[in-house]
């Protein structure tokens, strides 16, 4: 297109991220997230505490032998409509640099090593995230002579969000209710 | 006594002292006698390094150290630009002599050690002469002496890579003196016993014919000797085959006397020159470090990339001489005797800097058993003093603040801008010229430094034997590492000197209206610079920074893992390889650095043509060797075959020959 | 009096640094039709790397734990010393270019150091990739402010900033061009390199700190943050040198210390947003083709040295 219809489109195009109510209310959403065990929530919040509310978390997506269902969720969480970006989450290149990992699939028996040192490479405190049913239960893959099994037999997880895969706004309703930040109102 | 019978005795014990070190070492190779020559000859060279630092500080006028008589033409003098170098040759030498034997010890099956300390005291000698002769003869015997030794010295180890090497550097070093021997009977008018001050006083009277073909003989001889382009085809392959301290001693001083050589010629032996030889030297100097440091990026050898870095060093000195031969041209006094300045003071820190970068390169040759940098890494870890040591060489080497080739690069920089404005249109060319080189230079010359550094030291060890991991583990032992540290230390403490350093060299040059110019800081062009506040806020800045992390977060507060390494165990050979660090360099420039990228892939297997087995090679081909060298040596084979044609073999052929010279020489006298 | 002066100015840098980072990201994300995220969303970034956990790569040596600090401190250095807020008060020697050059150098090599101690490819590439850029930039940083130093009569880029009047000298206009094309370079800008990218084969910059974590890595960003300000704040001041403080106490003294940060401010918003619309605009080049975007930059520069000089000569 013409550098004049670029900038036209930059400056007057359409807006179209979603509101946050959108993300809140529970119901028609249908998401199912949670913390594995009580103590692993307080944990949870104590951490959050600790790092200003939640306000400015990275993130770390790790492939442990997933369908890629859940990365192209993932991927679909940076776009305008969804916006991950505006609550202060982003995603970054290296566990170096992250404070939340998103952990997908079932951990394969060839991926196990990669998923361990993955975690072991994140600075504490980490907070885990397992995304989607296989990474959460072991989904259809569960018992089969290929994985370990769920995230939770290799690395500890704070957090299992579920779905086959869980659409973005399920995640983002997920992930917004472990920040403790204003955003939630 | 007084100050200058003390400073004569000193020098005069110095040249005893370094003479009779040599002699004693040739008396076995058992370690006492050696050592005894090690402690003899130290003592000599640091007994002159006092006695010349002391001349230099105290500005005295020209002392005579010894006078024979007629027994050998010429005093021997000291005056203020003698000082300067014979302090550096002196101060050097010591540090050299200090590394030397212990380095020759750990590869006693290499290197002969009276063989080696015998040649090392007579080069330090010949150099030590060098510098206070005031005759062409007793010049040019001392000179001699130099070249003999140093070319004995690259053939240490008797190999024929080193062999060859040293050919080659013996035929550019006599090539070389011929020219200095042709220049000298020029000016001389023929007659060799005259006296440097006699000759100055023919210098009015010279034609403009004779002072060219002398300025230019004279550029060649000494400019092949300090390695400028194109005549620095020894350079890369005689410095690197020398033991360690001969490479230190023969890049970091004897390309100095070389330069010390010219700037006697040029600054009492010869008239004013035209402008067109100013320009010329300008721009072969560009030349020489445009080339130096381009190959510098590239080399895999690390004394090569020393020595490249040498070739590029010692071109910028040479284009400073071209600015200074243009200035005093068109009488711009201050921008003459600045020049002059900084070139004495770059002299200075290269051959510091040099000398410690290639006794550092004895140490890692020492470590890993190789000069190859892609077989290097991971001394930092453990060597932490040396590892220090060598980043401040680095450092200083790449001219980045507040070391001292930095304040010579400020200096120089700034004065082109200065004179930028006033100077006349085809110098504002030239030095628009020189200001444009120096900063591609400067950044090349970082580069490599950093690809130097990078590469040998940090990271892990591309080797992985028993032996390379047992030496690896602490620092080398401490006759090899102080020398490196002290000249670390010192010529990174030159930059918060140097305005005084500076002051005393300048004693002789600035004339009394420039004097405030290099003060207690340097005022130059509008600015006043004081070095050593630079490095105080440069410290501050990063104490600075250290106490913001101090006081923000735990320092207890970390842990220890493996690198990232996407899930995937990676072992040393995924680090990155010096030639893969250059390779965009090597890209960008193809043009001028013609490496030669080779893949051959032979398939394996007869059922399956598609699994090969790939080798990559990548050659380099100087364009120098190709485009100079080569044909000058195909032409002189050539004419070589045509007159062979004259040794026929019979006896009646060579009797006519007689004859006819006979004849012709008959009629020429009558 | 004149040192503290120059130290509120390092500190209203400082402390706007971040805001200017998260602003271009800010004005990114408007112009690609979402929300983005708040600009003040890097001061919680540094904040959050400064309380967590360090984890130290077991090849790495003493020289990855000293480059933070020597990047961290020459970005000080930069703040303390160029004119941003303030021109001509004290330090003003320290701002010579040739010294300023030298020291972002500095700054440059330390950060490839600590790239490579990383024993990964990643950091490796990374560090060659900076590296070239530096040495094929280097020429056109020092004919840049030569240029402008021969316009203004002053080697200090604290007095250049003073002199420097775009209207009378017209033909300086290649050599801020060449500027704004360097500060791209330097600060690891679109076209030279993608500071958002996760691909590592795309990555110059990002690719070095891959090792780096916690305080560390908050010390590396925040250099890089305070390195994108001071560029941005010197091309503006080189274009309309305005709300500078100069000279010692007048009348309004007190006046212009509360002025001068709000003109600054304005200054960022305009610079990031003009920032933001190139990002939006342009593609990232291939590394392979920097040679031409150094050759643009050093031709605009030699030009604006070459009709400085004509200038110069004939009037």
């Amino acid at each position: 297109m013409t550098f004049l219809k670029l900038l036209d489109r930059l400056f007057f195009g359409p807006k179209v991220t979603e509101d946050k109510s959108k993300f809140l209310s529970g119901k028609d959403i249908k998401a199912k997230f949670a913390p594995p065990t009580e103590e692993i929530g307080k944990e949870l919040k104590t951490i959050i505490a600790n790092l200003y509310g939640g306000r400015s978390l990275r993130i770390r997506a790790v492939d442990g032998g997933s369908s890629n269902g859940e990365e192209i969720e993932l991927t679909a969480l940076g776009n305008a409509y969804y916006d991950i970006d505006r609550f202060g989450l982003s995603f970054v290149a290296s566990p170096r640099h992250a404070d939340m990992l998103f952990v997908t699939g079932p951990v394969t028996r060839n991926l196990e090593r990669a998923v361990r040192t993955t975690y072991e490479a994140a600075p504490q405190p980490c907070i885990v995230v397992a995304l989607g049913d296989g990474a959460c239960t072991g989904g259809i893959w569960k018992n089969s002579y290929a994985v370990v099994g769920p995230v939770e037999k290799v690395i500890p997880v704070h957090y299992k969000i579920y779905g086959d895969p869980p659409t973005p706004t399920q995640i983002l309703s997920g992930l917004l209710n472990i920040l403790k930040n204003k955003t939630q109102k | 006594m007084n100050n200058e019978v003390l400073i004569t005795t000193g020098i005069l014990v110095s040249l005893i002292g370094t003479f009779a070190g040599g002699i004693i070492s040739l008396f076995g190779k058992n370690n006492f006698i050696q050592r005894t020559a090690q402690i003899v000859t130290a003592l000599a060279l640091l007994l002159g390094t006092a006695s010349s630092g002391a001349f230099l500080m105290m500005n005295l006028q020209p002392l005579t150290i010894f006078n024979l008589g007629t027994l050998f033409p010429g005093q021997f003098v000291i005056d203020h630009l003698s000082a300067i170098f014979f302090l550096l040759v002196n101060a050097v030498g010591f540090l050299a002599t200090i590394y030397g034997t212990r380095y020759v010890l750990n590869e006693a099956h290499l290197y002969n050690i009276s063989y080696v300390q015998f040649l090392t005291s007579f080069f330090l000698l010949g150099m030590q002469m060098v510098v206070l002769s005031t005759n062409a003869v007793s010049f040019l015997f001392s000179w001699e002496v130099m070249s003999l030794s140093s070319f004995l010295l690259v053939i240490a180890d008797f190999k024929h890579s080193s062999i060859r090497a040293a050919i080659f550097y013996l035929i550019m070093t006599h090539l070389g003196a011929g020219a200095l021997l042709a220049g000298f009977l020029l000016l001389s008018g023929g007659s060799l016993s005259l006296n440097f001050s006699q000759i100055a006083q023919l210098v009015p009277q010279m034609s403009s014919i004779t002072a060219i073909s002398a300025f230019l003989l004279f550029f060649f001889g000494f400019g092949s000797k300090s390695g400028l382009f194109p005549f620095h085809g020894w350079l890369p392959e005689a410095h690197p085959q020398a033991p360690s301290h001969i490479s230190a001693l023969m890049s970091g001083i004897m390309l100095k006397i070389a330069v010390y050589g010219f700037l006697r010629v040029i600054l009492f032996m010869l008239p004013v020159m035209p402008i067109e030889i100013g320009m010329t030297v300008t721009v072969i100097g560009l030349f020489s470090a445009v080339f130096g440091v381009l190959y510098a990026t590239i080399e895999t050898d690390i004394k090569r990339i020393l020595a490249f870095s040498s070739i590029e060093n010692l071109g910028l000195i040479f284009t400073m001489i071209g600015i200074y031969l243009i200035a005093k041209n068109l009488q711009m006094d201050l921008l003459a005797q600045i020049s002059l300045i900084v070139i004495l003071f770059q002299s200075i820190c290269h051959a510091f800097f040099k000398s410690g970068l290639f006794m550092s390169a004895g140490v890692i040759a020492q470590t890993f058993h190789t000069r190859n940098i892609e077989k290097m890494g991971g001394m930092a870890k453990n060597m932490k003093l040396f590892s220090f040591a060598v980043l401040l060489l680095a450092l200083t080497a790449a001219a980045l603040p507040p070391s001292g080739a930095f304040i010579g690069e400020w200096i120089i920089l700034q004065t082109i801008i200065g004179t930028l404005a006033i100077a006349p249109l085809g110098f504002k060319i030239i030095l628009l010229l020189t200001f444009v080189v120096f900063g591609f230079v400067a950044g090349m010359a970082v580069f490599a430094m950093v690809r130097f550094f990078g590469i040998a030291f940090l990271a892990k060890s591309r080797t992985t034997n028993a032996h390379v991991e047992a030496n690896l583990k602490h620092d080398p032992q401490a006759e090899l590492l102080i020398p490196i540290v002290i000249l670390a230390f010192v010529v990174f403490g030159l930059g918060s000197i140097a305005q005084f350093i500076t002051k005393i060299i300048g004693n002789g040059i600035l004339t009394e209206s420039y004097q405030k110019t290099f003060d207690t800081s340097f005022n130059l062009f509008g600015t006043s610079f004081n070095p050593s506040m630079l490095l105080v806020i440069i410290v501050a800045a990063i104490l600075a920074a250290y106490l913001f992390r101090y006081f923000t977060s735990n320092r207890k507060n970390e842990r220890q893992y493996h690198s990232w390494d996407c899930g995937q165990p990676i072992d040393a050979s995924m680090e990155y390889t010096g030639t893969a660090f250059a390779s965009p360099l090597r890209f960008f420039f193809n043009m001028i650095l013609r490496t030669n990228k080779k893949v051959e892939s032979k398939p394996v297997l007869a059922s399956n043509p598609w699994i090969t087995k790939k080798s990559i090679s990548i050659e380099t081909y100087p364009i120098w060797d190709q485009y100079f060298y080569e044909p000058i040596v195909k032409l002189v084979a050539f004419i070589s075959a045509k007159i062979r044609k004259l040794q026929s073999g019979i006896i009646q052929f060579y009797i006519a020959l007689i004859l006819i010279t006979l004849v012709i020489t008959a009629i020429a006298t009558l | 009096m004149n040192l503290l002066v120059i130290f509120y100015q390092f500190l209203i840098v400082a402390l706007v640094a971040p805001f200017a980072a998260g602003l271009v990201k800010f004005f990114k994300a408007r112009l690609q039709g979402r929300r983005g995220a708040s600009p003040f969303l890097p001061y919680f970034t540094i904040l959050t790397l400064l309380k967590k956990q360090m984890v130290i790569s077991e090849s790495t040596s003493w020289v990855f734990r000293i480059s933070p600090f020597i990047v961290f401190g020459t970005s000080l250095f930069m703040a303390l010393v160029l004119p941003l807020m303030t021109a001509n008060l004290a330090l003003v020697t320290f701002s010579n270019f040739i010294i300023v050059a030298g020291i972002l150098i500095l700054g440059a090599i330390f950060l490839v150091f600590g790239g490579l101690e990383s024993a990964s490819a990643f950091g490796g590439m990374g560090a060659s990739r900076e590296m070239t850029i530096t040495a094929l930039i280097e020429p056109t940083v020092l004919l840049i402010f030569g240029t402008l130093a021969l316009n203004s009569g002053s080697t200090e880029i604290s007095n250049m900033v003073l002199h420097l009047d775009f209207l009378k000298n017209p033909f300086i206009i290649p050599t801020i061009l060449a500027l704004a094309l360097v500060a791209l370079a330097e600060n690891a800008r679109y076209p030279v390199d993608n500071p958002a990218t996760h691909l590592e084969l795309t990555m110059v910059h990002e690719a070095m700190v891959l090792e780096y974590s916690g305080p560390y890595l908050a010390l590396l960003e925040y250099a890089s943050f305070l390195k994108l300000t001071f560029f941005s704040l010197l091309v503006a001041n080189f274009i309309w040198p305005i709300g500078l403080i100069t000279g010692s106490i007048t009348n309004n003294f007190a006046l212009s210390l509360v002025i001068a940060p709000l003109i600054l401010l304005a200054k960022i918003i305009v610079m990031m947003f003009l920032l933001a619309l190139l990002e939006s605009t342009i593609v990232k080049m291939r590394f392979y083709r920097i040679q031409e975007y150094a050759t643009v930059a050093f031709f605009l520069a030699l030009g604006g040295i070459i009709l400085t000089l004509v200038n110069i000569t004939i009037l």
